[in-house]
Parts: structure tokens; C-alpha cells; sequence
């Protein structure tokens, strides 16, 4: 007698819902086995229902209840009405069974007398080709794996006859075990069969699949798991954690349970590095869940406790092993198509071209190599170890000021990383900066133009150009490491950000940065954060939300670093002082806050000295060198009307941008040198301009100027001015015309550095008689003031912060008489040095020739010496700095660790793996294609002879090898230079099978590019990043 | 198909019109920029304007004029040639008078210091100037010289080595410790001495033993363990006749820009001595000064010259060139320099000289004590762009006098002598004192009470 079945179906109220339910049953009418009966569990409003003819004609009965209640739940509530040894049908309103299934399930059932669980094939319901699932198993460690799901069904599986489980959805369980093979509510509505499975097999049934039987199901019913990316991440690892808790022996359970945390810890970084960041925050939900649900773990024990006959080694056989897991995720890599051409860095001549630069950077700074750090300008040593060097990188007591206790600068983490870089003598990392900073700046101008052009001489040509903007020398000449730092970090900000919507990796990336560019330039902030929103704009314009949420991400790390500040200047109320420029104030030359300033921002210079033209011709001539630049500007303006218009535009918006940043920042005077305000360095913004600039000039040499004599023409006249322009300041090193200095590696006297030794906090008060007949008054912490150490709570102060010494630095200078020592001693400070304010004043140095008298009258003070400084007074007893208190040091660490829980999330987004370069690889590297633009291909070999002149011409500026490199990449021009006037035609012909299938990747691009200017189309395989393993 | 055209050369069309609209907004917006008013920020530096207390005011006097070489047996026999007439006044508590010891010098007179205590944490102002009228065989002439506090350094911009000279450098050390005193000649044969100067003692140095050989001495005094007060008596014997004396007093420190308020240049007898000369030194480096005469009372430059500095080689200047009268001196350095003007009435027996030394500015109040001696006339230079209004009040009563120094110009006015003025500023000026008759000179600047009175703005 064939075994009577009860059908309980979980449907939820809604028209799309009704339409399957009413589908559902009526291929439950025409099932060729009849059922005893079927009860719908209705979660939610079940009138409708009720009214329904066809429903009540159906169903023995009708439960309602909430619309909150989960799929195990409600099978739960139909179980009483089961009668006794009544098999019971797992259905939901959209799973419909074909006419067979049925017959052939109970067909299963009987034969199998060892069945406890009759699993049907889960097909698609709009193609039934398409396999959902066929058996579960799981991995040793407890991971469900599907076996079949999303194959094409060609009968590949119908042999298969057991898995460990299967989806929940249309099981049938035997009416001798339905009580004690319950659903697992607390599994949350994942892995439910499997559970099911595992249970059937501990006691002592099997599951037994059923290909025949098919059921069609949709993909968003009530069983289905959610649809949402995190939600379901969510579910699916409480429900594995779970079943690991509830599966393992009592005596391990203890310690699962501790390592829920740790393996959260372990996961996140996995789902960061996998580029998974939505997977993180579900992962410690999952965690935190799993690890407190000890009622719901007590009953799953004991259910499976109940039932159970059998050994766990009874389920080995079944589980999915690691070299099947291997076969099934290999997803075959190298397959994919539309492979962009390689980045022929070294082939395409970029390699010279740095190489060049690092010669023309010796040649310039020769003398440099020779010195253990570097002096002048705003040029402050480091602190000599590496951990006095992140203790000033982190919140607590900063290393100038008496007792000033705070955020750190940003910039401080900036300087932390760079003298990392040269444990043994940090300074030393200053050096190599400027050293290598003209090569790196070709570096970052070659990857950045490569996100514009595919034609490797104009690549040069940005890498040239880029590092020698006449902002970036005049920083470098007049010893500016924010402004160098800005315009080295601002090219790989362009290189990663403009692609930071297709990716995690090159948003985590940007992210990074984001961080150390603002972080350099506060000043910049305004301006990138208009930018980001046109990004987020143009992004969600082309509906790309996922696009729009990497993009979200960027200025998170830059966020979490500058949150103490923040809230520390929304304490006291001007966050206009947020936008100082850290490290040493130095009111070096830069261009004033009028007309003829603002004229030489507009032309390019930060300062009125035109990058050294004022002293080399005289300023009648010199102000004229903004003409050289004339030709790049002539060509960035034309990319508005390029075939690629709307990449140009918005080059030449960030260029507006950081001009206007320029034009503000000379205005802004929110930070103070010894009580001199001094402007914001505009060079930063000009670096930004430049960005917009060189972009908008490259799309105009790359789009517009199609024929190439023309093209190389306009390329060398722009690039033959600009080192022109760049010369004075190239020179400016060996003329004497350059602020840098050997050294010192300190700032203060020798006897401070041995009393500090090695970052021992010594107090040393600086007071420096101003012209003004001012008395600046600073504490200095330690063996010297370094660049680290500064901090913008004190140069931006417009109050006075921390302990008052003003009095106290007065009777110092005075005749009063008092105890110095004493009060000296209070305050942790051991020396007074008297030092010379720069071109001193009559004023001054009348209250300096008095502050000796009255100094080298007090008792207690021994005079130490006379250095190129000035005066130094030292108390002749070790004082040393009060350490400070533990909640200073508490608060410390947690702002330290949050910082770094952040960037570290960056770091390990940014972090390429194999999945997220071949990802890249699949889209074109240019941004921002039009659609009818011809596209660079690689060339043969054959064709490298005729293109040779033209990069010749290009490149013998810097680089006379680069045209030597026989696989450059460059425009195949099948005219060739002899017959210019044939404009440029994509020839596909010409360039065989590589041609077709790149003109494939084009014409994708093409059809859906309307709506963009940063990125050309919707991604063909949207999900094609996200869904490798 | 044509339609296709059109849409596309129309799409084209306005594309090309759009880029170039953005084009020309980019050229329009930055040239605009460029001129236009744009908003910035300034904001005050963190600071704190603290008025230092102060220490006990020590003025000290220089005491008799001394006469060297009159005993022919002892030619290095030092003697009184005449006591100071005195005169004094004090705002706040009177200040105490005690004497320091004269040291080798037979048949001293007081030697005064006057130590004034603060009272209620303001220090007394106190004025105090001796002068002194010399009729000897070998010293004849007035000199005037105010009692000032002692210094750790000091600068000697006067004097000579010549024949007939007999200029003596006194120290006087007013603190409880001994100095040591380090003088450093600047000339072309450049010497240093080292000195003791007793606790509360004076000593002499004769020039010529620090500077021998100088043809235009200038002598830097270095005190170390207690300040000096350093003066300069300087007197000449031309042929057999005495044609003046002078004390001249100490410049506290090289400066870029120097003024001499008050310089007398008087008929040139027609002997060929310049009736007035500047002499100018850099000390630390090489200079370049411009020199800028104007009449009192007129803002008009009268003379203007630049003068070449080598650095630590003082070099002397006429100004023969300007008709009598009285006139200001401005010097402009590109680095601090070292001034003063020798100023004679006359060249033959019964003329006088007198050292005008740099004025510096002040502020606030000031006391100036105007001596016994001829006519004296109290000189005012307003080297700002502002007018300063100076209030002129003797304190034994009578009214108060009140004058505008117009921006950029001077101003004479006449004081009595035996006489303590009150000075009182709106803005920073310069002043000095002169006093002069047929044969009798002097010339000396005001000094503002030594620094710590004036509040201080701190940067921290």
C-alpha cells in the first residue's frame, strides 16, 4: 500500500504569491498519485485565500498566522494536523510539482526502505533546464555545498541516487520519523535540509534523490534565502555556526565556542581580501548570534541527541571531499574574454622614462646623496627611532606644547610610514624622497595617463609632464614635503579612484590614498569631496548602485583618520583650522592673496619667484613664464570638444576645482608661525589642477589629433616648453637659489640630543624674541623638533592650548625673582634655549640682548653655550616629562586601534588577488571611452618600424632608448607617417583575431555608454568580481 | 538613412557648441577669478600680553670727571677734575641713594646708585642726569650724562687715540659680585682686554691701551658674572689747549636702523676740522647704510648718502656739507649697524665737542632729567607713519606742554635745566636732550626704563 502523503504548503500573501500558490495547487490537483490531504500555512493575511474556490476546494485547512514567521515555524504549525504515519511534503506556494514528481517520490519511498527523506530535482520555474539544486553535502569543516545547482540539466545527475541532504523545499519525510525530523528553526531558514539529512543519516535513514521527481521553484518563496548579498551572508553562516555548534561532541563545544571570534577576526580579513567588505559585518552578526542562542542550541542537541542510532563517522562517506570541492570551484580561469592588452610598462618605453628622471634627479640635487637628512624650508628632521615615530602617529601626549594631549595630525601617520621606510636613521627617508621624487613622479603620471591612453608615448609623455609641473619643483626647491607628498600620491589617487566604482580592490585602494593625500593637505578636502559627490552623481545616474557603495567607501579611511581632529575642533568651535597644512609652518614664499598672486596661480606657479624665473631673468621676463605653459593649457581646453568630450570635461572640472582650491587657499591664514599667520601652501591645489589639466591635454593628443605628425608635433611642443619652463628651477640647487640644507639632524643644541639619547622626552622651551617686540614661547619634547611631531592643534591655535607658559616665559626674560627651577621642574622642563628669530629686527634683538642678562642671572641655570640657534640655559638635573595618565593612554589605544581596524580593512581591500586581477584585465584600462572612438591595439612586430620615428621624436626628451624597445605599444596607423592625411580608421582587418575581439569589448561598450563619463558601460557581467571565490 | 545623418552631424553640433562653451567658461572663470574680491580667512594666533614684574630699577651715575697725567711723575695718576652737578626725580617711591667706591681715584666724589624698589608690582620711574663744567688747563668744556642701568653689553661708538687725547673708558659694576669685562677694539689693528671690575666698584681703562693705534675706535664691553655700566670720557688737548670734553654713553646694541635725533652743526671756524662726523661700524657683517639728514622740524631730507660697511672696520663721515643749524640723523642698514655723531662748536681754545649717540624708541611714559648747564632743548623724531602726540610736563608743577610730531619729521622743544620732565607718547618716538652755549656742549639720548616694563605679546 503505497504511503499516504500530506502536503503542507508555506505561502505568503501578495498577487505574485496568489498567482504561484493557485499554479502550486492546481499541479498538486493533477499530480498522478493522489495526496491525503494539504494544508496551507498562510504567513500572513489569509483572506484572500479563504475566498479563493480553488484554494478551498483544495486544501483540508487553512492556517493563518504572522508574516514574520519563518518557514521551520510554519511547517510546525501544519504538523498537527498530520495524522499518523502520513508522510509529509515540504511545499511553499511557489513550488510547483510536474504531474510526475509525486508518484515518483512515493515510487523512491517505497523502494527505499532505508529512506527517511525523499528528495525531488528543484528545477527553475521559467526553465526547467536549469537545475536549482540536487542533493547538499557539506565540507569537513560544516559548509554546505549544493551538488548540481545552476547546471544546465542534461541528466548529468540522474544517476545519483544519496546525498548527505537536499534543499528543503519539496522533501518528502517518511511518516515514521516526521516527528523527530522537524525543521530546525533556529537555523533561520538556510541549510534546513542539510540538517534534515544529517539527522535522517544519524538515525540510521538516508536521503535519497529523486531526479526524476521535478519541482519548479523560484528563487525568492518563502524557503528561498534572501536575496539581499549581506542578509544572506548573514543567514547562511549563523545557520553553519549553528549546526557546528549543535553537531559537535559536548566535550569540543566549549571550545567552538571560543573560537566563533577569532575565526570572525579570520573571516573578515578573508572576506576583505576575497573583496567581499559587505560580507563583514553579517560575519560578526553571525558570530555574536550563533554564540548566544544557547536555548536554541540545547534543543538542536537534544532533537539530534533523541533520534540518533548511529556514529558520526556514518556521515563521512557522504561529505563533499577537498579535492571534488577543488574540481567544483575551478571556475576556468583564462577563459574569459575580452582581454584588455598588457600594461607594457617596461616594453612600452615607461621604464626609460623613469629611469631618466632618476638621472636628471641626481644631476640635480647631486650633493644630496651625500647627506644624512635635510634641512630648510618646512623640512624638519624625524625622530630617530621608528617607535618614537608612530607614538607621535597616535592619540595622547604630542611632542610639542607643555602638556598638550590630542589627536595626532594625520600627516604624522604619513611621516610614520615614510621613515619606516629607513629604520635605521629616519631623516635619512626624507632624502630618498627627494632623491627619488622627480622618478616617481614620472611613475605615477605613466600609471595614472594609462586610465587615458593606450599609446605608450603619450603615457611618457603625462609622466614627464607630471613631474615637472613648475608646483611640484617649486616644492621641492623650496623643501615643502606636503607638497611633494601631495603631488607623488595624487596620481595613483586618479589611477585608482576613476576605477574605484568597478571594484573593490581599486576602491580600497583609492581609499588608502584618499587617507594620505588629505591627510598631506587637509586643504585639499573640499575640493575632492566635490568630485567624490560628482562620481557618486555620474555613478548612480548610470544606476550602478553597487558602483556608487565602492565609491562610498573612499573617504572612510580618510574619515577614521581625521575624526579626533574633527572632533576636537568642533569642541572648541572653527573647523576652518581643520584646513591648515600640518607639519612645520614655514611662511616661505608663495603667492599673496591678490591679482598679480592669483595671476601666478593661474599660470601654474604657487609662488611670485615663476619657479626661479624672477631671478634668472629679472621679474619684467620672469613673469612671463606662464607662456610656456601655454601649449598644454591650448590642449586640455580643446578635450571639451574631443570625440571623448565627456572624460575631458570632467578632467577639466578637476582642474577647475584645484585652481579654485589654489585661488581660496592663499586667502585662508589659519595657521601661525610663532604667531605670524601664515597662508595655506596653494601648491597642493595647483597639483590637483594639474591632475585635470594633463588629463584633459592627454584626451585631446589621444582623441582628437588623429593624424600622428600632428599629434607628435603638439606632444613635443608642449613638452619642449614645459622643461624649458622647468629649468631655472632644475637648476636652482646649484645656483644657491634652493632653501635646502645639510641637516641638521637636529634643530636643537647637542647638549639637548645627549640628554634626549635616543627619544628620551627632554623639555627644552624655545622663546624667540620677535620683530614685533613679541616673545614666542615653544616647548619642544625630546632631541629635536621634528616634522612628526608638529601638530595642528598648536600652529592652528587661536587660543592658548594646554598649560599657559606665557607668564612663566616672560619672568623667565625678566627681572622678577623667583624659583624657575622649581616651576621649570613642575613642568617637566630642563632647558631654555634662547633662539634668534630669522633676519632679526631691531626690536628683537633688544629684547634678546635683555633676556641674556636677565637668564644668565638666575641661579640654578647653567649656561651651556652659545649655538648657530641660539643661547641655551640647562637646569642641571635630570627632569623628565610626566608620564601620562592612564586614561590618556587608554583613550590612545582605542582611537589607535579603530584608525587602524580601518585602514587595515583598506589595505586588505586593496590587496590584488587572482579573481580581482583577471576581473580588471576583462575591462578596458581607459575610462571613459566614447563609443564611436577607435581602439589602440597592440601591434605586430612588423608594424614597430613604422611608428618608430614618431616615438622617437616623442620620447627623446627624457628617454632616447624608449624607442628602442622593439614590442612598443602604439597606434597602428596603416597610412604610416608618409601619408598624414589619412586620418586614423580602427583597422580591424589589419589586426587579425586580437582586432575581433577587442572590437567585440567595443561594441559593448558602445551600446550602453550613453549615459557616462567616467565609465564607458554597464558591465556586461556585472557580478563577474564579486562572485569568484 | 539621411535622417540618420541629420541627427548625428545635429548631435555633433551641439556637442561641438557645449565643449566649447566649457572651454571658454574654464578661460572666462579663471580670468575673472584672477581679479576678482575673493573671500579668505584670517585668524589671531593663540597669544597672551603679559607685563613682566619687575626686578629693583638700578640706575647708576658715573661720578667726578676725571683728569689723567697732571701729576708728571705718575702720568698715570688719576684725579678728580670736577664733580657732577645732580639732578634727579622719581615717579613712585624715592628711590635709595647709596655710593660705590671711586677706586683709585684720589679725592673722589659720590659715585651714586640709585636703587628704586617696585611698588605694588609697578617699578618706579626714575631720572637722574649729573653734569659737569669744566674750566682746567687741560680740560675745559660741559658734558652731561644721564645714570643708567648697568648691561652685560655694551658698545663705546666715540673717542679717539690721537695726540692730545686722554679718553678713558669707566666701568662701574653697581652688582654684589665682581665682572669680568671682556673690551674688544674694532679698528683696523683690532685688541682685546680683560678686566675685573670690583663688587660696587668703577674702574678705568685708558682707550688707548684697548685701542691703540685706532684711527675711529669703537669698543665692544662684554660683562660677564655681573653687568657694567660702561662710559666713554673722552677730552682733547689741541696744541697746548684744551677744546672740549665729553662723556659719552654706552649703545646697547648694533642696529638697522639707527636715529640721532639731535646734531648740532655749528659755523666751521675755518680750520679745517669737520664740525661734525658720523662714525658707522658693522660689527657682525658687511653693510650697506644710507644716511638721512633732515633739519628739525622739516620733513625734508636736507642730505642723504650710502655709506659701504666693511664688516668690524668703523668708518668715519663728514657732513660738512650742511649749513649750521640742528638736524636729525637716520641711518638705514641692510644689517645692524653702530652709529654716533661727534658734533664741535668751533675748533680754537674755548670750543667744546659732544657725542650724540643713537636714540631708541619708546612708548610709554618717560622721565627725563635735564641737568645744570646752558640752554637745553629736548628734541622729538617721529620716524612712523603716524603723527605722535607727546605730552611734556615738568614734574615740580607747571603745565603741561603738549606737541605733535608729525609723521616722518622732528620737533625742538625748549626745557629748563635743573628740571625733571615727564615725557608721554601716543606713539613711538625718538628723543634726546642737548644743552648748549659758547663752550659748552652736550648731547644725550632718552632712554625708556630698561625692558620688562613694557608688556610683552607671547605666542605660545
Amino acid at each position: 500500500m503505497p504511503a499516504r502523503v500530506h502536503a503542507i504548503i508555506v505561502a505568503r500573501p501578495g498577487s505574485t504569491a496568489r498567482a504561484h500558490l493557485l499554479r502550486t495547487l492546481e499541479a498538486l490537483r493533477s499530480q498522478s498519485t493522489p495526496l491525503a490531504a494539504i494544508t496551507l500555512v498562510m504567513c500572513g493575511d489569509a483572506s484572500s485565500a479563504r475566498a479563493s474556490e480553488i484554494v478551498a476546494g483544495s486544501v483540508e485547512g487553512i492556517i493563518e498566522t504572522r508574516s514574520g514567521t519563518s518557514f521551520a515555524d510554519a511547517v510546525e504549525l501544519a504538523r498537527p494536523r498530520v495524522l499518523e504515519n502520513t508522510a509529509v511534503w515540504i511545499l511553499a506556494h511557489d513550488t510547483a510539482p510536474h504531474p510526475r514528481a509525486l508518484e515518483r517520490l512515493v515510487g523512491s519511498l517505497e523502494r527505499s526502505p532505508s529512506a527517511a527523506i525523499v528528495a525531488p530535482k528543484l528545477v527553475a520555474m521559467d526553465d526547467d533546464r536549469e537545475i536549482v539544486s540536487l542533493g547538499v553535502s557539506m565540507t569537513s569543516l560544516g559548509r554546505s555545498v549544493e551538488l548540481a545547482a545552476g547546471e544546465l540539466d542534461q541528466g548529468q545527475h540522474d544517476g545519483r541516487d544519496e546525498a548527505l541532504g537536499a534543499d528543503i523545499r519539496g522533501l518528502l519525510i517518511r511518516g515514521e520519523v516526521r516527528d523527530a525530523l522537524r525543521p530546525d528553526p533556529a537555523l533561520l531558514g538556510a541549510d534546513q535540509g542539510l540538517d534534515l539529512g544529517v539527522r535522517a543519516r544519524l538515525g540510521g535513514g538516508r536521503v535519497v534523490l529523486t531526479p526524476s521527481a521535478r519541482v519548479s521553484v523560484t528563487d525568492d518563496g518563502p524557503a528561498a534565502l534572501p536575496h539581499g548579498r549581506a542578509k544572506r551572508a548573514y543567514i547562511t553562516r549563523v545557520a553553519q555556526l549553528h549546526r557546528r555548534l549543535a553537531y559537535a561532541a559536548a566535550i569540543v563545544l566549549p571550545l567552538h565556542w571560543l573560537t566563533l571570534l577569532p575565526l570572525a577576526l579570520w573571516r573578515s580579513i578573508t572576506h576583505l581580501v576575497g573583496k567581499r567588505p559587505e560580507a563583514v559585518l553579517p560575519e560578526w552578526g553571525a558570530a555574536l548570534t550563533a554564540m548566544f542562542r544557547f536555548g536554541a542550541i540545547r534543543r538542536s542537541r537534544r532533537a539530534i541527541r533523541s533520534f540518533r542510532t548511529g556514529s558520526w563517522a556514518s556521515i563521512a562517506p557522504l561529505r563533499v571531499s577537498r579535492a571534488e570541492l577543488r574540481r567544483r570551484l575551478d571556475d576556468g580561469h583564462g577563459s574569459e574574454r575580452g582581454a584588455v592588452s598588457e600594461l607594457h610598462f617596461f616594453g612600452g618605453g615607461g621604464a626609460w622614462a623613469v629611469l631618466g628622471a632618476l638621472v636628471v634627479s641626481v644631476a640635480s640635487f647631486t650633493s644630496l646623496l651625500a647627506w644624512p637628512a635635510l634641512g630648510g624650508g618646512a623640512l624638519l628632521p624625524l625622530r630617530s627611532t621608528v617607535a618614537a615615530l608612530w607614538d607621535d602617529a597616535t592619540w595622547g601626549l604630542r611632542g610639542v606644547g607643555v602638556d598638550l594631549v590630542g589627536p595626532a595630525d594625520p600627516f604624522a601617520a604619513v611621516v610614520a610610514v615614510l621613515g619606516s621606510l629607513w629604520p635605521g636613521g629616519p631623516s635619512f627617508s626624507l632624502v630618498l624622497l627627494w632623491i627619488l621624487a622627480l622618478p616617481l613622479a614620472v611613475l605615477g603620471g605613466w600609471f595614472a595617463a594609462t586610465r587615458v591612453t593606450d599609446r605608450s608615448g603619450l603615457r611618457i609623455f603625462a609622466g614627464i609632464v607630471w613631474a615637472l609641473a613648475p608646483t611640484f619643483l617649486v616644492a621641492l626647491v623650496d623643501g615643502r614635503p606636503t607638497g611633494v607628498l601631495v603631488h607623488l600620491l595624487l596620481p595613483w589617487l586618479f589611477h585608482s579612484a576613476v576605477v574605484a566604482h568597478r571594484s573593490w580592490g581599486a576602491a580600497g585602494a583609492a581609499s588608502v590614498v584618499f587617507a594620505a593625500v588629505t591627510a598631506c593637505s587637509p586643504s585639499l578636502v573640499p575640493a575632492l569631496l566635490v568630485l567624490w559627490v560628482v562620481a557618486i552623481i555620474i555613478t548612480l545616474a548610470g544606476r550602478r548602485v553597487r558602483g556608487a557603495a565602492r565609491l562610498l567607501w573612499i573617504p572612510i579611511p580618510a574619515i577614521a583618520m581625521f575624526a579626533p581632529l574633527v572632533i576636537r575642533h568642533l569642541r572648541t568651535g572653527d573647523l576652518l583650522s581643520l584646513l591648515g597644512d600640518p607639519g612645520a609652518v614655514w611662511a616661505g614664499p608663495r603667492a599673496a592673496a591678490d591679482a598679480a598672486g592669483r595671476l601666478a596661480l593661474a599660470t601654474g606657479f604657487p609662488s611670485t619667484d615663476f619657479a626661479g624665473w624672477t631671478a634668472l631673468t629679472g621679474v619684467e621676463l620672469g613673469s612671463w613664464a606662464g607662456v610656456l605653459l601655454a601649449p598644454l593649457a591650448l590642449l586640455a581646453l580643446l578635450a571639451a570638444v574631443a570625440p571623448r568630450w565627456r572624460a575631458g570635461i570632467t578632467l577639466l572640472l578637476v582642474g577647475a576645482a584645484g585652481l579654485a582650491t589654489a585661488f581660496l587657499a592663499v586667502g585662508v591664514f589659519v595657521s601661525f608661525a610663532q604667531g605670524a599667520p601664515v597662508a595655506i601652501w596653494p601648491g597642493a591645489g595647483l597639483s590637483l589642477a594639474w591632475i585635470g589639466l594633463v588629463g584633459a591635454a592627454l584626451v585631446t593628443l589621444d582623441t582628437m589629433l588623429t593624424a600622428p605628425r600632428v599629434r607628435t608635433i603638439a606632444a613635443l611642443a608642449a613638452s619642449v616648453a614645459l622643461v624649458v619652463c622647468a629649468a631655472p628651477a632644475l637648476l636652482a640647487f646649484h645656483t644657491d637659489r634652493s632653501v635646502l640644507t645639510d641637516g641638521p639632524t637636529s634643530t636643537l643644541p647637542a647638549l639637548v640630543v645627549a640628554q634626549a639619547g635616543s627619544e628620551h622626552p627632554v623639555g627644552t622651551l624655545v622663546l624667540t624674541p620677535q620683530n614685533d617686540g613679541g616673545l614666542s614661547a615653544e616647548v619642544v619634547w625630546g632631541a629635536s623638533e621634528t616634522l612628526g611631531a608638529q601638530s595642528t592643534l598648536l600652529s592652528t591655535a587661536t587660543d592658548i592650548v594646554g598649560t599657559d607658559i606665557t607668564a612663566l616665559s616672560v619672568d623667565l626674560i625678566s627681572a622678577r625673582d623667583f624659583d624657575a627651577v622649581d616651576e621649570l621642574t613642575a613642568l617637566g622642563i630642563r632647558n631654555i634655549l634662547l633662539a634668534e628669530v630669522h633676519d632679526e629686527g631691531d626690536r628683537a634683538r633688544n629684547l634678546r640682548t635683555s633676556a641674556v642678562t636677565s637668564l644668565n642671572q638666575r641661579a640654578g641655570f647653567v649656561q651651556a653655550g652659545t649655538t648657530s640657534r641660539g643661547e641655551l640655559w640647562s637646569i642641571d638635573d635630570e627632569i623628565t616629562r610626566a608620564a601620562p595618565a592612564a586614561a590618556v593612554r587608554a583613550t590612545g589605544h582605542l582611537v589607535a586601534t579603530v584608525q587602524l581596524v580601518v585602514v587595515f580593512a583598506a589595505l586588505l581591500l586593496a590587496i590584488p588577488t587572482r579573481a580581482s586581477r583577471r576581473a580588471a584585465r576583462a575591462r578596458s584600462r581607459i575610462v571613459g571611452r566614447a563609443p564611436d572612438e577607435p581602439l589602440v591595439l597592440p601591434r605586430h612586430a612588423e608594424e614597430v618600424d613604422l611608428e618608430r620615428d614618431e616615438l622617437a621624436a616623442l620620447t627623446s626628451e627624457e628617454t632616447s632608448d624608449a624607442a628602442d624597445v622593439p614590442d612598443a605599444t602604439q597606434a597602428p596607423d596603416p597610412a604610416g607617417p608618409e601619408s598624414p592625411s589619412t586620418s586614423e580608421v580602427e583597422p580591424e582587418t589589419d589586426a587579425g583575431s586580437t582586432a575581433t575581439e577587442n572590437t567585440g569589448t567595443a561594441s559593448d561598450t558602445g551600446t550602453a555608454s550613453a549615459e557616462t563619463t567616467t565609465e564607458p558601460s554597464d558591465d556586461p557581467r556585472p557580478e563577474a568580481t564579486e562572485d569568484q571565490r | 538613412m539621411s535622417d540618420k545623418r541629420g541627427v548625428r552631424a545635429a548631435t555633433t553640433g551641439v556637442r561641438m557648441l557645449v565643449g566649447a562653451l566649457v572651454a571658454a567658461a574654464c578661460v572666462v572663470g579663471t580670468v575673472l577669478a584672477v581679479s576678482a574680491p575673493l573671500p579668505g580667512v584670517m585668524h589671531e594666533p593663540a597669544q597672551a600680553e603679559v607685563t613682566p614684574l619687575p626686578g629693583d630699577t638700578v640706575l647708576v651715575c658715573n661720578g667726578d670727571a676725571r683728569a689723567i697725567g697732571r701729576d708728571s711723575a705718575n702720568p698715570l695718576q688719576q684725579t678728580s677734575a670736577g664733580s657732577p652737578q645732580f639732578t634727579t626725580g622719581s615717579i613712585g617711591a624715592e628711590p635709595e641713594t647709596t655710593l660705590l667706591s671711586a677706586g683709585d681715584l684720589a679725592d673722589a666724589g659720590e659715585v651714586r646708585r640709585l636703587t628704586g624698589a617696585p611698588d605694588d608690582r609697578t617699578a618706579p620711574l626714575i631720572a637722574a642726569t649729573e653734569s659737569v663744567t669744566l674750566t682746567a688747563d687741560d680740560l675745559t668744556g660741559f658734558a652731561a650724562l644721564p645714570c643708567r642701568e648697568a648691561a652685560t653689553e655694551s658698545w663705546l661708538v666715540g673717542g679717539t687715540v690721537e695726540t692730545g687725547s686722554s679718553d678713558l673708558v669707566v666701568l662701574t659694576n653697581p652688582g654684589a659680585v665682581p665682572s669680568s669685562v671682556t673690551l674688544t677694539s674694532y679698528s683696523d689693528t683690532p685688541g682685546t682686554t680683560t678686566k675685573v671690575v670690583p663688587a660696587g666698584g668703577q674702574i678705568v681703562v685708558p682707550l688707548a691701551s684697548v685701542a691703540a693705534g685706532a684711527t675711529a675706535p669703537v669698543v665692544h664691553v662684554e660683562a660677564t658674572g655681573s653687568p657694567v655700566r660702561a662710559v666713554l670720557q673722552t677730552s682733547l688737548v689741541r696744541t697746548l689747549d684744551p677744546v672740549g670734553v665729553d662723556l659719552v654713553d654706552a649703545v646697547a646694541a648694533p642696529q638697522r636702523h639707527p636715529v640721532i635725533p639731535a646734531v648740532q652743526i655749528v659755523q666751521d671756524d675755518g680750520d679745517g676740522a669737520s664740525s661734525a662726523v658720523l662714525r658707522l661700524m658693522a660689527p657682525r657683517d658687511d653693510a650697506r647704510a644710507t644716511v638721512t639728514v633732515r633739519e628739525i622740524g622739516s620733513s625734508a631730507v636736507a642730505s642723504t648718502f650710502d655709506v659701504e660697511l666693511e664688516q668690524g672696520f668703523p668708518v668715519e663721515v663728514g657732513f660738512s656739507s650742511l649749513d649750521p643749524g640742528m638736524y636729525s640723523v637716520e641711518v638705514d642698514a641692510d644689517v645692524a649697524v653702530l652709529a654716533a655723531v661727534r658734533e664741535q662748536d668751533g675748533g680754537g681754545p674755548g670750543s667744546d665737542f659732544a657725542w650724540a649717540t643713537p636714540a631708541p624708541e619708546f612708548t610709554d611714559e618717560v622721565l627725563v632729567a635735564v641737568p645744570a648747564g646752558p640752554a637745553a632743548a629736548l628734541y622729538l623724531t617721529n620716524d612712523e607713519d603716524t603723527d605722535a602726540t607727546v605730552t611734556i610736563e615738568a614734574t615740580d608743577g607747571g603745565d603741561p606742554e603738549q606737541v605733535t610730531v608729525p609723521a616722518g619729521s622732528s620737533l625742538e622743544v625748549d626745557v629748563d635745566p635743573q628740571t625733571v620732565y615727564t615725557l608721554t607718547t601716543s606713539s613711538a618716538v625718538h628723543a634726546a636732550v642737548t644743552m648748549s652755549a659758547k663752550g659748552a656742549l652736550a648731547a644725550w639720548p632718552v632712554w625708556p626704563p630698561a625692558s620688562g616694563e613694557n608688556s610683552i605679546v607671547v605666542y605660545p
